[in-house]
């Protein structure tokens, strides 16, 4: 049997991919992505906790997690193109300020 | 079973790895969709059956089908090599956020959490127990994320194409 500890290490270590993509690229789908990462390393942990305490509540959070990022997704890619079709780029210092 | 959970992990952690490194942002859509794959693989060693196949539908289908669909509908080429000064800069501060946060992580982590052993052998996410919690204790959060969906939809929706009507009326003020 596998210790939780692996899988929140496993976990730690996915978050960090995400944390240096975030800050390091500078595309805005590409940071989009990492930040999918980052939600997956959360999920991960709410798992392995929810196994290790023999409770499905972990679970449920996981589930909702799932529910507002494809809510997330629809609404930041249409974000994406709104920029794009402002700025002709989905470069991160080119919509640097709000306003157009 | 540890051997199969190492090899899902380091290649998921790879193709994380893979996700941020690749500079044409379809293969970075094409690593994410094999590392939630991965993540799926992990719900289903951890017995959570339900939440691998969501995942697998949801993320690996769904998600990524968006972002490749935005991706090509945006005609987005590989991103041009940055000026190298700030591109150093921009690793260095990255590399030292990170590592300082698994820092902090990995020896909590350690410390408290390596006394858990997965010691429940029946398995805890069968569809039929989810099923039976969300229906009953979550019931009104379930309806409310039915609402939120639609929500969003509409939303992006209307945030995609009110963008063309601003344009198109800026053209016609000047």
């Amino acid at each position: 049997m596998i210790p939780v500890s692996y899988y929140l290490t496993v976990s730690a270590l996915m978050f960090m991919i995400g944390a240096i993509g975030v800050i390091v690229r500078r595309n805005v789908i590409v940071v989009f992505m990492c930040i999918e990462i980052m939600l997956n390393a959360v999920n991960l942990s709410f798992v392995a906790f929810s196994r290790s305490v023999g409770n499905l509540d972990g679970q449920i959070a996981v589930f909702f997690v799932m529910v507002v990022a494809a809510a997330e997704a629809a609404v930041g890619l249409a974000i994406i193109i709104a920029i794009f079709r402002n700025t002709r780029s989905v470069e991160t210092q080119d919509s640097a300020s709000l306003r157009h | 079973m540890i051997y199969v959970f190492f090899i899902i992990s380091a290649l998921l952690l790879g193709f994380g790895v893979g996700v941020v490194l690749s500079r044409n942002p379809l293969h970075s859509a094409l690593f994410l969709t094999f590392h939630l794959t991965g993540v799926a693989a992990l719900y289903a060693m951890m017995e959570a059956h339900f939440l691998a196949l969501a995942q697998l539908i949801v993320y690996s289908g769904a998600i990524i089908v968006l972002v490749v669909f935005v991706i090509m509908l945006l005609n987005i080429k590989e991103e041009p090599l940055p000026r190298s000064s700030a591109n150093v800069i921009y690793w260095l501060c990255g590399g030292a956020a990170a590592l300082s946060l698994l820092l902090i992580l990995i020896p909590v982590i350690h410390d408290y959490f390596s006394f858990f052993v997965d010691p429940y052998e029946a398995p805890v996410g069968s569809a039929i127990a989810f099923g039976r919690i969300i229906f009953t204790d979550y019931v009104f959060a379930f309806e409310l994320s039915a609402l939120l969906l639609t929500a969003a939809v509409v939303g992006a929706v209307m945030i995609a194409r009110q963008s063309t009507q601003v344009e198109g009326e800026g053209e016609r003020q000047k």
